[in-house]
């Protein structure tokens, strides 16, 4: 199985690469200047030396001289780590030499275009075995005269080539070994401070990674300590930073909805526990009385009586909750037919007349006669005469029932209104709810609170909608269904 | 022995309260917890039998203000609410025992039997005051080794006796403990079943086991013979 991926893992990682390949690229840059700056200076003393070196080379009379002697210039003597020149003619032939090369040559470029301004510069082993750099020159020697004119004009170019002139090239090498060091020095210190940079951001990285996400770790604390008992708590929004500020509200909205959620199903656990748990008390306490003295058959019949309703109650608990766990399932098949509202109404109706009699309840049906369903008729007979028996056993009594249908734009509106003394506006999101009851101490054994849960269901199943509202005294159910489902005769 | 039953099923009520009275016990019967409350306040009860969803008032504030009142009468809660935490709670409030629904008929009546005997501070289901024997599990009585059938009331008003036994029980008491909140049972009741119980016990020396004490009441001596 993959491992989750850590938020802090995947900032530290990110933010590591990123200061590492910074760092690498600042190093590189940095190392890169410096070098060329080292080597740039390095060439410009090891020409300067050639330079100096080609204004001690003098022609006259056809011959070509070097003002030069190992007191001046004792790096070209014999000495560890010499400095080494060498001078040709034209030809090939070396006219001189430092006394530090004996009788070896330097390497030099035949027919060489290298100038004064344009010299030539190589790395080569020098004639000790050490790496070395020289500079390589092609120039005419000045003469005496010209010296003497070039002093008196002050003049430091336009020199013109005179005929028999004569050209000679020379090459200056220097060892570089010191220059080698100080770039191995730079480059070892810089990957050093690299390194170190990057060790030192990773230690602060996470440092204020880990005091960053802080505040995540611990609402995943809080949250971890929080259980079915603790979901009414909520979790403290003052001090968190503002990112987590809104998933903090989103998670107190959840933990309200699930608290909700459970207290639903804690008193449909606890509801349904005593709609099933009294009959079966009930039923027990009758038998076993009735058992302690079976010498009193006269007390039988009314025994048996009373075990009979206990068993028709519960059946008809068990038949509303199996309804219910079918409508639950999609289990129920719909078969529609066209259905005149008005006279399911009235038929339905008919099924609750008696007891609306006996609380002298009234029945007024406005709905017009040419509103027709297609619909499942079984279905909205069972929705109307659940909301008719609702209406009668908790309508006041000497009121009216009312059963209003009409078309809307939409489709069609069902309502059916009653006036109530019992119900709270705040009663109104549980009214659906399965075995809600107003009163929570359920002593009705009549009814289990199943009725307007099961007209939830139905109107689910026939896709309708559903609304509670209560004004005033007058509590009023009004069920909704698109233009498919309705149609008008006039 | 009388006890309060507050049950808001009429049928659970009506039942409960006839298996019990032909134990011998009385019955009060209340249906909310207004009434059980008003009840329990107004009379003395051996034990109240208090159902938790109660109409009015619920169960547990009926227990909560019985005991905030000092009544430290025996409550046995009879409830659906089957958890854990439900039962805690109860017995937390104040109650002293916690049965749930469904019950066998049975296990109340041993119940009813122990809050009683913890009344009177007897913990041995059988009593024994010199040879009177009274086993209260079985509601069986013996003297002098024979078994002695009584009915329901003449065994509990000789139960009562034997649990108070050395002490005078006035004939109202007696009377409050035999017999229900609105019984039309005449005053001279008592006598009559003490009467009944006495020859019944020993025809020959009726006042052996349970004495007369003149204008107060009625006595079983703790070294009765």
């Amino acid at each position: 199985m993959r491992a989750p991926r850590s938020l802090r893992g995947r900032l530290m990682a990110g933010l590591l690469i990123g200061m590492g390949v910074l760092l690498a690229a600042g190093g590189g840059i940095l190392d890169r200047v410096l070098s060329t700056r080292l080597r740039r200076d390095y060439d410009t003393a090891l020409l300067a030396r050639t330079k100096s070196l080609a204004t001690l080379t003098e022609q006259g009379s056809g011959r070509i001289w070097l003002q030069y002697t190992d007191e001046v210039m004792p790096d070209f003597g014999l000495r560890d780590h010499p400095d080494y020149f060498e001078l040709w003619l034209a030809n090939g032939s070396a006219i001189e030499r430092s006394r530090s090369l004996g009788k070896r040559d330097l390497p030099r470029t035949p027919q060489s275009h290298a100038s004064l301004d344009r010299p030539r510069l190589r790395d080569l082993t020098l004639p000790d075995g050490r790496a070395g750099r020289s500079a390589e020159i092609t120039f005419h020697p000045l003469s005496e005269k010209e010296e003497d004119e070039l002093r008196d004009t002050e003049q430091s170019s336009g020199r013109s080539d005179s005929p028999g002139d004569l050209q000679v090239t020379l090459v200056v090498a220097h060892g570089r070994e010191e220059l080698d060091a100080f770039l191995r020095t730079i480059h070892l210190t810089l990957s050093l401070v690299a390194l170190g940079l990057l060790l030192g951001t990773a230690a602060l990285v996470k440092l204020v990674v880990g005091a960053g996400l802080r505040p995540l770790d611990d609402l995943g604390r809080r949250l971890e300590t929080m259980g079915a008992e603790s979901l009414g708590e909520t979790l403290e929004v003052a001090g968190a930073p503002a990112e987590l500020v809104p998933m903090i509200h989103h998670l107190n909205g959840l933990l309200a909805r699930l608290q909700e959620s459970f207290t639903r199903e804690r008193a449909f656990s606890a509801n349904l526990a005593h709609e099933l748990r009294t009959p079966l008390a009930e039923l027990r306490a009758v038998t076993e009385v009735a058992l302690r003295w079976p010498e009193d058959s006269s007390s039988w019949p009314a025994s048996f009586e009373e075990i009979r309703t206990i068993g028709l109650q519960m059946e008809t608990l068990v038949v509303n909750l199996l309804a219910l766990a079918r409508y639950d399932a999609r289990q129920s098949r719909i078969h529609t037919s066209e259905v005149s509202l008005r006279e399911l109404a009235a038929s339905a109706w008919n099924a609750v007349s008696a007891a609306a009699r006996e609380k002298g309840m009234a029945f007024r049906l406005d709905v017009p006669e040419g509103l027709l369903l297609v619909t499942d008729r079984e279905k909205l007979a069972l929705i109307l005469s659940n909301l008719f028996a609702n209406a009668v056993a908790y309508g006041s009594p000497g009121s009216a029932v009312r059963c209003l249908g009409e078309m809307t734009p939409s489709g069609f509106a069902l309502s059916v209104c009653n006036a109530t003394a019992d119900l709270d506006p705040e009663d109104l999101p549980r009214i659906f709810d399965r075995f809600w009851r107003k009163d929570s101490a359920r002593s009705d054994g009549q009814h289990a609170g199943l009725g307007l849960a099961l007209v939830a269901a139905l109107c689910e199943t026939l896709d309708l909608g559903k609304t509670a509202r209560l004004q005033g005294d007058l509590f009023e159910i009004t069920l909704t269904g698109p233009a498919a489902h309705s149609s008008s005769l006039h | 022995m009388r006890l309060l039953l507050i049950e808001d099923s009429p049928r659970l009520r009506s039942t409960l309260q006839k298996g019990l009275s032909r134990e011998g016990y009385a019955v009060d019967t209340a249906q909310d917890g207004r009434e059980g409350l008003w009840l329990a306040t107004e009379n003395e009860y051996d034990v109240i039998v208090l159902d938790l969803m109660l109409p009015e008032i619920d169960g547990l504030t009926v227990l909560g203000r019985l005991r905030g009142q000092g009544k430290d009468t025996h409550v046995l809660i009879l409830s659906a609410k089957d958890l854990v935490e439900d039962r805690v709670e109860g017995l937390t409030r104040g109650a002293d025992d916690y049965l749930v629904k469904p019950f066998s008929f049975d296990e109340l009546l041993a119940r009813l039997q122990a809050l009683v005997r913890r009344s009177y501070h007897a913990k041995n289901p059988h009593l024994h005051v010199g040879e009177l024997e009274v086993h209260t599990a079985a509601r069986r009585v013996t003297y002098q080794g024979r078994p002695v059938p009584l009915t329901p009331r003449e065994y509990s008003l000789l139960e009562i006796l034997v649990l108070r036994a050395g002490e005078v029980v006035s004939r109202r008491d007696l009377w409050e403990r035999l017999y229900e909140f609105d019984s039309e049972a005449a005053s001279n009741v008592v006598d009559v079943i003490v009467y009944s119980l006495r020859k019944k016990l020993d025809p020959r020396n009726p006042q052996s086991v349970v004495k007369t004490r003149r204008g107060v009441g009625y006595l079983v001596e703790e070294t009765a013979p």
